[in-house]
């Protein structure tokens, strides 16, 4: 009887410590931003923006680099065999102007 | 929630003092309600103005079929969820870190339920209470704290998560169930 009566105080006060947790969030009062809320979120558009225009910049820069390397490239090779097939071609009329047989190595 | 002081078309024009307007009339409740489910003010900070940031930039796609303010609620909700997933993968990763760096553990800060609505004398029991939302299905979670932090109505919530009221009598009568059940779990081993 006694130990019958012990449980139902137990889980009385089981139950009045649920009860009062339960109703700890009733009547709770709202959470409100702080004066500087919308200076803040301002400041972090902008850097957006910011960011959105950078890296748009940095393609222009890196296809800029991109096209000047490819044509130094090009403009390099072209003058490269230019330059080559120009002393081929002297050596050919220097030969031809001295009646000279020009010896291949392989002959 | 406070009277509107915008015009929803200026704003998708990028009108910055329309949208001036409409984080004046949002940004307590946006704010309130990520707090409900953060509980800590630099996060709950940071979440609702990231979720200003995104109607800013979504707005165009706004249809108007909604309210405003549920539709800003929704996001609030989406974008405090996200936060606390990516939180629990960073903690996680930081247990992970542990095994290998004694520093991993020390990288995550654990929410202090401090919640400054809720008076001090009810403070010890509501973060028990707090710990014990964490654990519900994530739809009762929302539910319930919408209805308990945000003071929202039955209506408000359906149309927030896109369902039926009587859906939502569902999802608070198991939050209310499944806390109850968690509670006294808890105070048996502390009283007994």
């Amino acid at each position: 009887m006694t130990s019958k009566k012990l449980t139902m105080n137990t889980n009385d006060q089981i139950n009045r410590e649920v009860d009062k947790t339960l109703a700890s969030l009733d009547h709770v009062h709202k959470a409100v931003t702080d004066p500087f809320f919308y200076s803040r979120l301002e400041a972090r558009l902008n850097h957006i923006k910011d960011q959105a225009t950078r890296p748009f910049s940095w393609k222009i820069a890196a296809t800029v680099a991109l096209a000047v390397t490819i044509n130094t490239f090009v403009w390099f090779n072209i003058w490269k065999e230019s330059a080559y097939t120009g002393e081929v071609a002297s050596l050919d009329s220097f030969a031809e102007e001295y009646n000279l047989e020009l010896m291949d190595i392989y002959d | 929630m406070a009277q509107q002081v915008f015009d929803i078309s200026s704003i998708k024009q990028k009108d910055p003092d329309s949208f001036r307007g409409l984080v004046e009339t949002f940004k307590d409740n946006v704010y309130n309600t990520c707090f409900g489910f953060l509980r800590n003010a630099e996060d709950a900070q940071d979440v609702a103005q990231e979720v200003f940031i995104e109607v800013f930039e979504s707005i165009g796609g706004f249809r108007e079929d909604a309210k405003l303010s549920t539709w800003i609620y929704r996001i609030a909700v989406t974008k405090s969820l996200e936060y606390l997933r990516w939180k629990k993968r960073k903690k996680r990763w930081a247990r992970v870190q542990s095994l290998w760096n004694s520093e991993g553990e020390a990288t995550v800060q654990l929410p202090s339920y401090d919640h400054p609505g809720i008076v001090l004398e009810n403070k010890e029991r509501a973060d028990i209470l707090f710990r014990k939302i964490d654990a519900l299905a994530e739809n009762q979670k929302i539910a319930f704290t919408l209805h308990k932090i945000e003071g929202l109505s039955y209506q408000e919530i359906a149309e927030i998560m896109k369902t039926s009221v009587s859906a939502v009598e569902s999802l608070m009568f198991r939050a209310k169930r499944n806390l109850r059940k968690s509670l006294q779990g808890y105070y048996e081993k502390e009283i007994l």
